[in-house]
């Protein structure tokens, strides 16, 4: 005689699955929340060091710091919140082109931090504007001079933050090229 | 029971692998920043110039706040007659507690030289 199942049997059955279902469920969340946990840390992380190294690469090989330049139409001025410098144009095989100057200027607008670059013709530089960073909290530049034409050592504070994730760097680059 | 076994071995994996990740990228954050204040303090030797060059000691800098533990010190050698190597050396405990420690080197010189 075949014998089915009993009420406790199939209540006891329905009450570990679930229990089951809901610790996949709760797992799932967690794994949700770590994944984009680490995807801020990791966008603060390198966003941070773009912004830093952007400033130090532009700053090793500038010439000056410049009060103001316009890049494509649009004038962005050496100051608190950002910094233009001119760099030696160079040409393909890495010679300095004579009396010939590329400007890359470091700036904020909002959450993202850029580096706009105007190119001089025949310079081995591209013109155009890269995004360093859409998770920028603060900016800072500061000068060893307030005369801008004088300044030789440019330090940079950047601070990057997304969900919970913050991360401060501070760079510091002197211009080698005067 | 086979099934709920399984799912807690996945789990307790799944958990182990996640912490692991979580103080890799902890780690790579702190080490950004210790880079960033060994490199700082190099640029700022470098400017000093030779002849000021300090003798072995730490230093501090506002970037050791966002390190737990963190300490930060320099080391000046002879290399030549008219060179010193100076080492910037950044120590912080790292999310496994163990401390980890970051250097860079460069040369100055006593005349030339950037």
């Amino acid at each position: 005689m075949s014998r089915g199942f009993t009420l406790i049997e199939v209540v006891v059955t329905v009450v570990l699955f679930t229990a089951l279902a809901l610790a996949v469920a709760q797992l799932d969340i967690f794994y949700d929340r770590v994944v984009l946990f680490q995807k801020a840390s990791i966008e603060v992380v390198a966003g941070g060091n773009a912004v830093v190294d952007a400033v130090r690469t532009a700053g090793l090989q500038a010439r000056r710091v410049v009060a103001a330049h316009t890049f494509s139409g649009v004038e962005y001025g050496s100051g608190a919140t950002a910094v233009v410098f001119e760099l030696p144009a160079v040409d393909a095989e890495g010679a300095v082109l004579p009396d010939t100057y590329d400007y890359v200027a470091v700036d904020a607008s909002g959450a993202s931090a850029f580096r706009r670059t105007d190119a001089a013709p025949g310079s081995a530089r591209l013109s155009g504007e890269k995004r360093l960073t859409n998770v920028l909290g603060a900016l800072g530049f500061s000068y060893d001079t307030p005369d801008v034409p004088s300044v030789r050592s440019v330090t940079v504070d950047a601070t990057t933050s997304a969900a919970t994730a913050q991360l401060h760097l501070r760079g510091q680059v002197r211009l080698r090229n005067p | 029971m086979l099934i709920a076994l399984g799912i807690l071995s996945v789990s307790i994996v799944f958990v182990a692998l996640v912490a692991g990740t979580v103080k890799g990228t902890r780690d790579s954050a702190y080490e950004s920043v210790a880079s960033h204040i060994a490199d700082n303090a190099l640029v700022a030797l470098r400017a000093g110039g030779y002849a000021a060059l300090p003798a072995d000691g730490s230093f501090d800098d506002p970037g050791l706040a966002e390190l737990p533990q963190g300490s930060a010190s320099t080391s000046v050698s002879v290399w030549n007659a008219e060179t010193k190597q100076v080492t910037a050396g950044i120590s912080w405990q790292g999310a496994d507690g163990n401390t980890r420690f970051i250097s860079l080197t460069t040369l100055v010189a006593s005349s030339g030289g950037l």
